[in-house]
């Protein structure tokens, strides 16, 4: 079943259409910063922004930064929001279950398949954009004349293997955080018909909590917000690596996929299928 | 159909004990874990005064509800008092420490060692030497880190009366509490209340409120904190050798501020006993009254004066004319602000303290009603 649901996302063009537009806003900046040669003032603008300037190593890490609040969790949940309801939709929920496959079976390996997008996700956009950093900005070599190396938010030199590590780890981590969202909308599409219903049903969501991490009012649920700590993956590049917030935000994901695979299972195994 | 519903409940069942068992075993266990009792609440205040020699570590949060509007050039101070500022902080002793500033867009970190302070500034991608210290700078996030702003706090109101409070959890320690109330009716502070750690005597949690006012406009408090030296390598400046490196000397305010004739402070203001002649070791610059309801009066030069009257004036503060001159007062609740211009002596005063306005606009009535001394 996982198999099944692996190569129908390898072969759906839609799919490669969602990574190749997610790679695309990140290409768009750098080729801005690249002819501007105008950074963020310091403190200001996306994270590690003004440093890509002066080593192209990092953009990596500043493209999760552009595509982390908005657009990677837009293309999950039009994923997850599809995984139930899209098949529904399109009438051939009703074959998959009768080969016969268990309900929570078809329910594992559309999380898999969810994970494995998702990664696949981070991964070409970390790619594709060290491509484009090193292209356009270099490594900082060209300016001191000698091997150059990436420098922490704490200022201290990461060599390319230690960024690299790093670099895996908050990849790691923003999987994770996407999974847990993922969850929500996989939920979500066991509860329609629609894909784009349950979609927009989990970009509310994240809209919702992006707004109330904002009004000092919610502060008391703030730290059960599903996008509370997503950008602690930033974090991994501080010294010591600051590993409260990334603590936190991991058990937090845990426990949305945990209820909201939960109740995705207990939805959809016991749902009258007529589509 | 009957069958398939009945199956379908207990599947729910299963999810809703998940989740009551995710979101409630932690209010649970903190619930029986919440420590109870009183300590002496003058002991407590010695050992909190006497904790600058503890070590830590630990991860602050400072929420600074102040109606600060956003100051030009300020933006770092209005942010720390007006925000929630996450602070990474080691301590090892009083010229051995470390704090960090995190956000998801950098990071700035102040280092002190026995060779001097160090600023690392993520955005600038530099690192400044500060040589010798500096008499007079902005309020800074490690000033209201619990220890310090607690210590502080309590030294300054050495005279008032503490009263114990209910012992809290903190960081997940044990955390006794005290509240100071300042006698002085003047002082904008209503009350002032303070967790340290049982083990330690450091601060974990300081809690200021205004007087008048039912929540606390300042809070700070240790989200982590574990007791112990920190590692030496955490506690010098490690930065690449391609960033940036300024040396810089501390500002000499002292300097700036004595090219104004450097007039001995007066003896009282607003029947206030002068306390301190020259404030921060600047000439000229009096401390009066004591406690929290202590001020500062200082001369300024006409151009920083003017500026920060007409900033003050717009930003709402009273702008009145008076025989001897301008007086615009500005309350920022607990702070009070006085510009001052005496026309008699064609001087700017700058007056600032946790006092109610009325108390500096007479003081300021005083000073610029002082005849202006030959040079």
């Amino acid at each position: 079943m996982i198999g099944v649901e692996l190569r129908k996302l390898a072969l759906r063009p839609r799919v490669w259409l969602s990574i190749g537009l997610l790679c695309l806003l990140p290409a768009l900046v750098a080729v801005l910063l690249s002819v501007s040669d105008l950074a963020p003032p310091p403190g200001q603008g996306g994270a590690f922004l003004s440093a890509v300037l002066r080593n192209g190593a990092l953009y990596p890490a500043a493209a999760l930064a552009m595509v982390l609040p908005v657009f990677l969790p837009l293309a999950v949940a039009v994923f997850a929001g599809d995984a139930i309801a899209g098949e529904a939709a399109t009438g051939t929920l009703r074959y998959l279950l009768v080969r016969p496959v268990a309900r929570p079976r078809v329910l594992v390996a559309k999380l898999v398949a969810l994970a494995v997008f998702t990664v696949l996700a981070v991964l070409v956009v970390a790619v594709t954009s060290l491509v484009v950093g090193l292209v356009l900005f270099g490594t900082g070599a060209e300016a001191v004349g000698q091997a150059s190396a990436a420098t922490s938010l704490s200022g201290i030199d990461l060599s390319p293997g230690e960024l690299a590590v790093r670099m895996a780890a908050a990849i790691g981590y923003i999987v994770v955080s996407m999974v847990g969202f993922g969850s929500i909308a996989l939920f979500f599409s066991t509860l329609s018909d629609s894909a784009i219903g349950a979609a927009l049903a989990a970009l509310a969501v994240l809209i919702a909590s992006s707004i109330m991490e904002t009004l000092q009012a919610a502060a008391a649920i703030k730290p059960y917000l599903p996008t509370n700590y997503w950008l602690s993956w930033i974090d991994f590049f501080r010294d010591p690596v600051f590993w409260d917030n990334i603590d936190k935000g991991l058990l937090l994901q845990a426990g949305y996929i945990v209820l909201f695979f939960g109740a995705a299972w207990a939805n959809f195994a016991s749902k009258d299928i007529t589509s | 159909m009957a069958g398939v519903r009945s199956r379908g409940l207990w599947r729910w069942a299963v999810v809703v004990s998940a989740a009551v068992l995710v979101l409630g075993v932690p209010v649970v266990v903190t619930a029986v874990t919440e420590p109870t009792g009183t300590v002496e609440a003058t002991g407590l205040r010695e050992r909190v005064v006497r904790s600058a020699d503890v070590p830590y570590q630990g991860v602050s949060v400072v929420q600074g509800a102040l109606p600060l509007p956003e100051l030009p050039k300020l933006e770092d101070v209005s942010r720390l008092l007006t925000g929630v500022t996450t602070v990474r902080s080691w301590y090892r002793s009083p010229d051995r420490w470390r704090f960090d500033v995190v956000s998801t867009a950098g990071e700035r970190d102040t280092y002190r060692t026995p060779d001097g302070e160090f600023v690392w500034d993520y955005g600038a991608d530099q690192v400044t030497r500060l040589v010798g210290t500096a008499p007079v700078r902005l309020p800074r996030a490690g000033d209201l880190l619990p220890p310090d702003l607690a210590r502080r706090l309590l030294a300054t109101a050495s005279g008032d009366v503490v009263t114990a409070l209910d012992a809290r959890s903190v960081a997940g320690r044990r955390a006794d509490g005290l509240r100071l109330v300042p006698a002085d009716p003047a002082t904008t502070i209503g009350q002032v209340d303070v967790w340290a750690d049982s083990g330690t005597g450091v601060p974990l949690r300081v809690e200021v409120t205004p007087r008048g006012a039912a929540r606390p406009i300042l809070v700070t408090a240790f989200d982590r904190f574990t007791p112990g030296p920190p590692d030496d390598g955490v506690l010098v400046p490690d930065v690449g050798r391609s960033s940036g490196y300024a040396v810089v000397e501390a500002p000499d305010i002292a300097g700036a501020l004595g090219f104004l004739g450097g007039d001995p402070p007066q003896t009282s203001l607003a029947g206030r006993p002068l306390r301190e002649a020259d404030g921060a070791g600047v000439r000229g610059v009096g401390v009066y009254g004591t406690g929290l309801s202590s001020f500062v009066a200082l001369p300024v030069p006409r151009d920083v004066g003017a500026q920060a009257a007409d900033a003050g004036a717009k930003a709402g503060g009273g702008d009145v004319t008076v025989p001897n001159g301008r007086i615009v007062s500005l309350s920022v609740s607990p702070l009070s602000v006085v510009i001052a211009r005496s026309a008699v002596a064609r001087r700017w005063y700058l007056l600032v303290g946790m006092v109610d306005t009325s108390v500096l606009r007479t003081a300021a009535t005083e000073l610029i009603a002082l005849p202006r001394r030959g040079r």
